[in-house]
């Protein structure tokens, strides 16, 4: 049980930076997930933490203790491979017995360890296999069980879920998230996958080439994303973007004003967004804020006509692809709305849910 | 012409003591030679310094010269250094130092086709040396046996050049018995038959081996 801190570390691999200048504290039972798009340096930081990969920079501490120089079995962390990397030559009894017999450990206590474990993971029947006996989802147990034998001050996961098929990765999502809540102990998650961070999670750390974008809870990343990156990376579909003008119109009113749409702001927005009047700006908008069916308070949302152009039925929701001739943007409408490819249908924006973010420096803008 | 095979009959005793001596040579060539591998190899793959680019210079003398040179030099050539170490010793070495720099190299490759994940997970709970010895040499192993196996049978036919320091084993009795006979193809055919059986249950032997530790 503890806190992982990262201070101002980096890593190269000759010219291509893994990781940039990283700051990052993990707090003591925190369950913390990387995510970001393939090569953004998310396994390398765990292996940082984990010592398999040298830092160039910086320093990391463990429950307080800088570990830099420390081997990784001194660390107190357990790894969980992407490839589980079981010992195809040991039992599964003695894969998961390993770190505590070279840590000397007591006999007895290696098999109460182990048998508690198997307890939790529901494979006290396969102690005696080889994991080549073993399917994906029941080595990927024997993998977490190795792990939580040792009882480690942190949990460090790469893709755990990724080698399973879609039902079973639902079944252990929701299995390592009651682990965490039993073992109470610090859990590091990498995962390209959305819904694995979003439900994980208690905070989400999104990276984009080895740089750090934003650290903060699901719903900070989902509803307040901090940069231009993180909308469009964060959310699937993604979120729909455009490029407009803040203006004021005589009434006094501010609109976002693109080739195709003219959307007033709320008053409260109005207000925000005073400094910015007359700049250009990109602004966004979720594909669950645009309403083909009335909702409570959507009497007051600007209505724009856009033609249908693909219908994508998923059975609980429906994905439309919109335009305006201008802008393309996706809207998630419930399944009753059936709307013919080609029609005309008018949809209420809830501009009140719109995000703007600067346009040179992609930075969110607090309006 | 006729072919006299009873003459091979009656010296098969002389022949069956050569290959005796043969076997000797060559279990105890191995013994060494695996142990010189297995040292060179350890010293490669964990990339002891200085030691290891020893290791390598010594396998490219090693297998860039030939097996009989090589014995020569030790037997002929020491002694006028002042080190005369006599057939047997001269033999032994000689089989020993080649044989260990073709098993060093299977040692390594095996060693090295052990997944990297079966490293770091290991170094994870243990020190490197641990890991070796636990995690990737019984996994190496296994998949050292069928290169060994072949490499162990050439050197058992290799052996046969001990004969030119004048070492009584089966190639050398093989020629005796035909200088005093003159049944070239008899004997060399039951020379022949007597390398087979032993490359052959070498081979069997290792292959049983191999399947036990298949599981
Ligand atoms: N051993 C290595 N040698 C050279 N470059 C490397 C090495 N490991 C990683 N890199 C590079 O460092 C960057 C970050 O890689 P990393 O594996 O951390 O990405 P990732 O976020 O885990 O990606 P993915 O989602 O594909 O697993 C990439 O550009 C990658 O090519
Ligand atoms: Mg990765």
């Amino acid at each position: 049980m503890a806190e992982v801190k990262l201070s101002n570390v980096s890593k190269s691999y000759g010219n291509v930076r893994a990781v940039r200048n990283m700051d990052l504290t993990v707090a003591d039972q925190e369950f913390l997930v990387f995510v970001g798009p393939s090569g953004c340096g998310k396994t390398t930081t765990l292996r940082m933490i984990a010592g398999l990969e040298e830092i160039n920079e910086g320093d990391i501490y463990i429950d307080g203790v800088r570990v830099n120089d420390l081997a990784p079995r001194h660390r107190n962390v357990a790894v969980v491979f992407q490839n589980y990397a079981l010992y195809p030559h040991m039992t599964v009894y003695h894969n998961m017995a390993y770190g505590l017999k070279r840590r000397k450990f007591k006999e007895q206590e290696i098999h109460r360890r182990v048998t508690e474990a198997a307890r939790i993971l529901g494979i006290e029947n396969f102690l005696e296999r080889h994991p080549g006996q073993l399917s994906g989802g029941q080595q990927q147990r024997v993998a977490l069980g190795r792990a939580i034998v040792r009882q480690p001050a942190a949990f460090l996961f790469d893709e755990p879920l990724s080698a399973l098929d879609a039902k079973l990765r639902v079944l252990m999502r929701a299995e390592l998230s009651k682990l965490h809540d039993q073992l109470k102990s610090t859990m590091i998650y990498v995962t390209h996958d959305q819904v694995e961070a979003m439900t994980m999670g208690d905070r989400i750390v999104v990276m984009n080439k080895g740089v750090v974008q934003q650290v903060g809870t699901p719903k900070e990343v989902y509803y307040a994303p901090r940069n231009l990156f993180v909308a469009g990376f964060v959310g699937s579909p993604p979120m729909n973007m455009a490029t407009g003008e803040l203006r004021r119109d005589e009434a006094g009113n501010v609109l976002v004003v693109t080739q195709g749409l003219r959307l007033p702001l709320t008053e409260g927005q109005a207000q925000r967004a005073a400094p910015y009047v007359g700049m250009s700006v990109k602004f966004g908008i979720r594909a669950e804020d645009l309403h083909a069916e009335a909702i409570a308070g959507s009497e007051n949302f600007p209505v724009v006509n856009m033609k249908v152009t693909v219908v994508e039925p998923l059975g609980f929701e429906t994905h439309l692809y919109i335009t305006n001739d201008h802008e393309e943007f996706v809207a998630r409408v419930s399944p009753r709305v059936e709307p013919r490819v080609g029609e005309v249908v008018p949809f209420m924006f809830d501009v009140s849910k719109l995000h703007f973010f600067d346009a040179g420096t992609g930075d969110r803008l607090l309006i | 012409m006729h072919l006299d095979w009873s003459i091979l009959w009656s010296k098969i005793p002389l022949l069956a003591g050569g290959a005796v001596i043969t076997l000797e040579i060559t279990a105890i060539s191995l013994f060494f030679g695996s142990l010189l591998g297995f040292v060179l190899a350890i010293l490669r793959v964990a990339k002891v310094p200085v030691l290891e680019h020893l290791a390598k210079l010594y396998i490219v003398v090693m297998r860039g010269t030939p097996l009989l040179v090589q014995l020569f030099l030790i037997y002929f050539g020491l002694p006028s250094l002042g080190l005369d170490l006599g057939a047997w010793p001269s033999a032994i070495i000689g089989l020993s130092m080649n044989t260990g720099a073709y098993v060093s190299e299977i040692m390594r490759a095996s060693i090295l086709s052990i997944n990297i994940s079966q490293w770091e997970a290991g170094t994870m709970d243990s020190s490197y040396f641990e890991t070796l010895v636990y995690i990737v040499l019984p996994q190496a192993l296994k998949r050292m046996i069928p290169p060994l196996t072949n490499q162990f049978i050439i050197t058992l036919k290799n052996s046969s050049l001990v004969s030119l320091l004048t070492i009584q084993e089966l190639f050398r009795r093989g020629e005796q018995i035909i200088y005093s006979t003159f049944r070239a193809f008899e004997i060399y055919t039951g020379v022949a038959v007597m390398y087979l059986i032993m490359t052959s249950t070498l081979g069997a032997l290792t292959e049983y081996l191999e399947n036990r530790l298949e599981v």
